[in-house]
């Protein structure tokens, strides 16, 4: 077996390794790489590696590389993107994940991971193994409309899912009455000044956005490059994300990225027929945190969502989700990262890491 | 040399795996020791990688999957140049 870098006739190959996942109920498909991909290069490195035996693709995982800060220093790391592998549907192929992870992390030592459906995941499992560090990313959740979630349950097909929001449903321990309670105690508790602030809707981000990461990014201790052009490149027009700039009396404050999934989009995770929104990603100094994410959070309340979640790592964006009468739940959303990021990062807690589901993939329920 | 290698490796089975050192065959592989997953492979050549302080390439992660291709592996990169 070989490892190596995609090749334009790999194309071919990758169509039938396709057809042979497909045919074993795999619905994860390797996307080959186009002249699209090297659209952004000149801020975000796309590079897809493919496995071969033969003349055959076998499995694939991509290569993303850009800018971080790590205490305000600027550091080249990597997401390891989209593995699949031929081991899915045949076990002959058990060695393959492992040696395109270890091909990938030969080209970019400091590599990490993002969601993966959690710590059980067999990727997970297999970065576990291979002395990668790993953490939840905390998952929060408010229920704008607690009896539709109910009902909506019932067609919830994901079992992992349906589970996830039993048990938050579980954690307001006093039920639907005790839910309100307690969301309504924590936004009186946490009180908000949102007088003259204002969330409009832009197409793309541009030299505010610019001044906003000049402002907020040696705040935190580890994020990537949340800078105009990294984040048009991370969420192109194409897109389906709503971008909210936030300001307060015409001053820009921080801005958001959030999605809608209406009921019956099947490409937007297992929800069945709930109407969901996604605080995805989100950037502010620390002290306008709480005033974008309740801005974020207003927006999708008047969008007619059920219920409203975000994933963040980052105890500033969290203790801003819960002053927004979010509570916490468990988390299916897993960060890993390898030695030599682990090493990177040492001294720093993962409560300091702005990690959300705008990195790595990009917003994406699922 | 030889026996070196092969007790070394053994001794490295031993610890991420638990097996018995002596009872291990060059025959032996994920199929026949328990708990040599494809999880803890990655784990195995990476100790064997600490302990013998080589480094296998991607394509050695997938192909050494039996214990006597990891012992002819290392005896290849252990025998002295003449």
């Amino acid at each position: 077996m070989k490892v190596r870098r995609y090749e334009r006739p790999d194309e071919v190959g990758i169509a039938r390794f396709n057809e042979r996942l497909r045919a074993g109920g795999v619905a994860w498909p390797v996307y080959a790489e186009g002249p699209h991909d090297r659209i952004h290069e000149d801020v975000l490195t796309k590079r897809l590696f493919v496995a071969e035996t033969g003349d055959a693709v076998r499995g694939a995982v991509w290569l993303h590389e850009h800018e971080f800060r790590v205490g305000g220093q600027s550091h080249r790391a990597g997401w390891a993107k989209y593995p699949v592998s031929e081991s899915l549907v045949d076990g002959a192929f058990a060695g393959v994940p492992g040696a395109l992870v270890i091909r990938l992390i030969r080209e970019q030592p400091r590599l990490m991971a993002l969601g993966m459906g959690g710590h059980d995941g067999a990727f997970a499992r297999l970065l576990r193994g291979m002395r990668w560090t790993g953490a939840s990313v905390p998952n929060y959740v408010r229920l704008v409309h607690p009896m539709r979630v109910l009902r909506g349950l019932s067609y919830i097909r994901s079992s992992p899912v349906r589970r996830a929001f039993l048990d938050t449903l579980a954690f307001s321990g006093a039920g639907w009455a005790g839910w309100r309670l307690y969301e309504g105690g924590r936004r009186v508790a946490a009180h908000v000044n949102m007088r003259g602030v204002e969330a409009r809707t832009v197409d793309q981000f541009d030299d505010w956005a610019d001044a906003l990461w000049e402002r907020a990014h040696s705040r935190y201790g580890f994020v990537a490059r949340r800078d105009a052009r990294m984040l048009n490149a991370m969420m192109p027009a194409s897109m389906p994300v709503i971008r909210l700039r936030v300001s307060r009396y015409g001053k820009d404050v921080g801005w958001a990225v959030v999605r809608r999934r209406d009921p019956g989009e099947t490409s937007a995770g297992g929800f069945g027929r709930l109407r969901v929104g996604l605080i995805a990603d989100a950037l502010a100094p620390p002290e306008d945190a709480r005033v974008v994410i309740r801005a974020a959070d207003r927006f999708l309340h008047d969008s007619d969502v059920d219920l409203i979640f975000s994933n963040q790592m980052h105890r500033v964006w969290g203790d801003a989700l819960l002053a927004s009468g979010y509570i916490e739940a468990p988390s299916q959303f897993a960060f890993y990262r390898s030695p030599k990021m682990t090493e990177l990062l040492a001294s720093l807690d993962v409560r300091d890491f702005h990690v959300n589901r705008g990195d790595c993939d990009g917003p994406m329920f699922a | 040399m030889k026996n070196d290698v092969k007790a070394r490796l053994a001794g490295v089975f031993a610890d991420v795996l638990g097996c018995d050192p002596a009872t291990l065959r060059d025959s032996d592989s994920n199929k026949t020791v328990a708990g040599w997953d494809s999880v803890n492979h990655m784990q195995l050549l990476l100790a064997v990688e600490d302990t013998f302080g080589i480094q296998f390439t991607p394509e050695e992660f997938a192909a050494l999957t039996t214990f006597g291709a990891l012992r002819q592996r290392l005896e290849t990169s252990a025998r002295p140049e003449s």
